[in-house]
């Protein structure tokens, strides 16, 4: 195991770029999402205090980061404020300017179609505005939002309002109970369309879970951890095996996800030769839990 | 702005595009369309080959390569981007493009003379790439055949202004190894779609969308319309060619949870207006009954079949009717001569 964690924290300090950031993969325009990604699998091989300083420098439009001229994309949003917060301790700055934007972002809603199964007039997060709620952005801002009120609990002027949070997640959270998969698990949102169950899938599985981790005795959270442990190995890729390692051990104990272990140092050369930043990310975050404990993960 | 910024926003445009849409009809197209007509001249005809290939051990290469000269198309020191359809992985399903016609066009088009050949696609559903790959089998070709593969969810992007704007959007931002291509090769299934109609090389183009900047699914363009922002995507990319892999297509509830229905055939063209509605006749599908087939023909491509010049098998050979759901049954239905007019 030592060996992949070596070469997936060695791969990932090569594809730095010089501004500090990185992209999806080498030689790629750094990005707010593959940036904390590597940030947060890096912790505890870069300088203390590295995070704060990549993310201070990275520009902010309308209290979110951006891209350059991209929409801002929440899912990446929700991920930096959980980045912001690290593995705890005090509030650290733009925490709360990202917190009370991220409060004010809602996806579309419309009436209940026959069409689909979920519940369409629910609002959560959207991945950009001016589209629908969708699980992984509402799992990454429910994460740092819920990360962020244990982090500032007093508040103030300038931050969202108790109520004001606790109405977001509350709605968000029976977003993601709704658009569970009736056999276990989630994919990207979508439960039945036009009457046929779609599969779900393993990172966002994860997502889901490490979102609802505070809900536990949940029917669609206890579900959701007994698909993965069953069916994590089915998905054999580093993402979604470092993911299904990630959330079994928050949700199901430090010794849950021993079993992934062998697998995901198995894929770590592959998604390597693939240039995936995000799947090299999570099997070292997820090689790694046994030292960090997916501190920065848990509420 | 790439996507509508607000709510407000958003209804305020779609609001205008729907109102403008059936004027711009019914003034015969006397309004000002919503693109450049000067920049979408098109040759009198489109040549369209139908290749037999009745499963998939057979050669592609010699398939496509034959398929290539059919065509005349000169590809000789062009950088060319293979874009398949990867959308899910359903064992023994027919949900994407066979790998082995990949490996088939690209060992055809370095032949032909291609300087480069990468293979790019960005699932739209899944951002598991690695996992996709590699359950797909797509992984093993791109090995073997020694070929570049580019994550077009994750590819580096530029914003680009739209060449028409049936969206009523401005600009997209979309993935550099699309753009710097000098020839994009839409590479379908050929499927029944559930949203869309029908999927080939016109509806593919979705997958050339980055998913990092605008999620999965890439629901700003469900917003935008499924119909305009095919057409506004193929007015974008202008793919130079369609390789559609109709051996096994899938019918009913398509593009993912349908059922495969064998073909036993290859599609080709340069005028991807024109495979597509030689595909919508393979199926049994009235092409112009597709809404978006009936809009790109206004300026993309030939959908009257007097304009397409069949090339290779005849197409009553492979011809069938797919399963349709209840909701695109009427697809079937042939138009009245006063419809047809409009087209």
């Amino acid at each position: 195991m030592a060996a992949a964690t070596d070469t997936a924290a060695r791969a990932l300090l090569s594809w730095r770029n010089p501004d500090g950031g990185w992209g999806y993969g080498p030689e790629r325009t750094s990005r707010l999402e593959p940036t904390c990604l590597a940030l947060l699998a890096l912790a505890g091989r870069l300088p203390a205090g590295e995070a704060g300083r990549v993310l201070g420098a990275m520009a902010m439009r309308s209290g979110v980061f951006a891209d350059g001229d991209l929409p801002p994309n929440y899912a990446a949003n929700g991920l930096a404020l959980v980045i912001l917060l690290g593995a705890g301790g005090g509030l650290p700055p733009r925490a709360r300017e990202l917190a009370f934007a991220l409060a004010g972002v809602k996806g579309l809603t419309f009436d209940r179609s026959p069409d689909l199964a979920h519940d369409t007039r629910l609002a959560a997060w959207p991945w950009v505005s001016g589209s629908f709620s969708w699980v992984e952005p509402t799992a990454w801002c429910v994460l740092g939002l819920k990360r962020y009120r244990q982090s500032d609990p007093a508040g103030g002027a300038d931050a969202p309002s108790p109520a004001t949070l606790a109405d977001r997640l509350d709605e968000a959270e029976r977003l993601l109970l709704d658009r569970a998969i009736d056999g276990g698990g989630w994919n990207y949102g979508n439960t039945r369309v036009f009457g046929t169950r779609l599969p779900a899938y393993v990172p966002t599985t994860a997502l889901a879970l490490l979102a609802l981790q505070d809900r536990p005795t949940e029917p669609a959270t206890v579900r959701g951890v007994d698909w993965l442990a069953d069916e994590s190995l089915g998905e054999p890729s580093s993402l979604a095996l470092g993911l299904a390692a990630v959330a079994l051990h928050v949700l199901a104990g430090a010794e849950a996800a021993d079993f992934l272990d062998g697998p995901i140092a198995d894929r770590v050369p592959v998604a390597i030769d693939l240039r995936q930043l995000p799947g090299v990310a999570w099997a070292l975050y997820a090689l790694d839990r046994h030292r960090h404990d997916c501190a920065h993960l848990r509420v | 702005m790439t996507v509508p910024i607000s709510a407000s926003d958003l209804t305020r445009r779609q609001a205008l595009v729907a109102l403008a849409a059936p004027a711009l009809v019914a003034a015969g197209c006397r309004a000002r369309p919503p693109y450049d007509p000067a920049a979408f001249l098109l040759p009198d005809t489109a040549a369209v080959a139908v290749l037999a290939a009745r499963d998939y051990a057979l050669d592609f290469a010699e398939v496509i390569g034959r398929g290539l000269q059919t065509l005349g198309l000169d590809v000789r020191g062009r950088r060319v981007l293979l874009k398949p359809n990867m959308v899910e992985y359903r064992p023994g399903e027919a949900v994407n493009t066979d790998p082995r016609v990949v490996a088939g066009a690209a060992q055809a088009l370095l032949r032909a003379g291609a300087r480069r050949v990468v293979v790019g696609e960005g699932p739209g559903h899944r951002r598991d790439t690695e996992f996709l790959l590699a359950s797909t089998g797509l992984l093993d070709v791109l090995r073997d055949e020694r070929l570049e593969y580019v994550d077009l969810n994750q590819d580096d992007v530029r914003i680009v202004t739209l060449r028409s704007r049936f969206t009523g959007a401005s600009s997209l931002a979309l993935p550099v190894s699309v753009l710097d291509a000098d020839l994009v090769v839409s590479m379908p299934k050929l499927k029944t779609h559930h949203w869309a109609g029908m999927t080939a090389s016109l509806k593919n183009l979705f997958g050339v969308v980055p998913g990092a900047v605008y999620g999965w699914p890439k629901n700003p363009l469900h917003i935008l319309g499924i119909e305009p922002s095919i057409v506004d995507l193929a007015a974008t990319v202008r793919p130079g060619l369609a390789i559609v892999d109709a051996v096994v297509g899938m019918e009913g509830d398509g593009p993912i949870m349908g059922t495969p229905r064998r073909l036993g055939c290859v599609v080709m063209g340069t005028d991807p207006v024109a495979v597509d509605a030689t595909c919508a006749r393979l199926i049994g599908i009235e092409p112009a009954r597709l809404g978006y087939l009936r809009t790109a023909a206004r300026f993309l491509g030939h959908l009257d079949q007097k304009r397409i010049a069949q090339r290779g098998e005849s197409l009553a050979r492979f011809a069938t009717t797919f399963d349709l759901l209840e909701r695109w049954r009427p697809l079937r239905e042939p138009l009245a001569w006063w419809e047809r007019l409009r087209t």
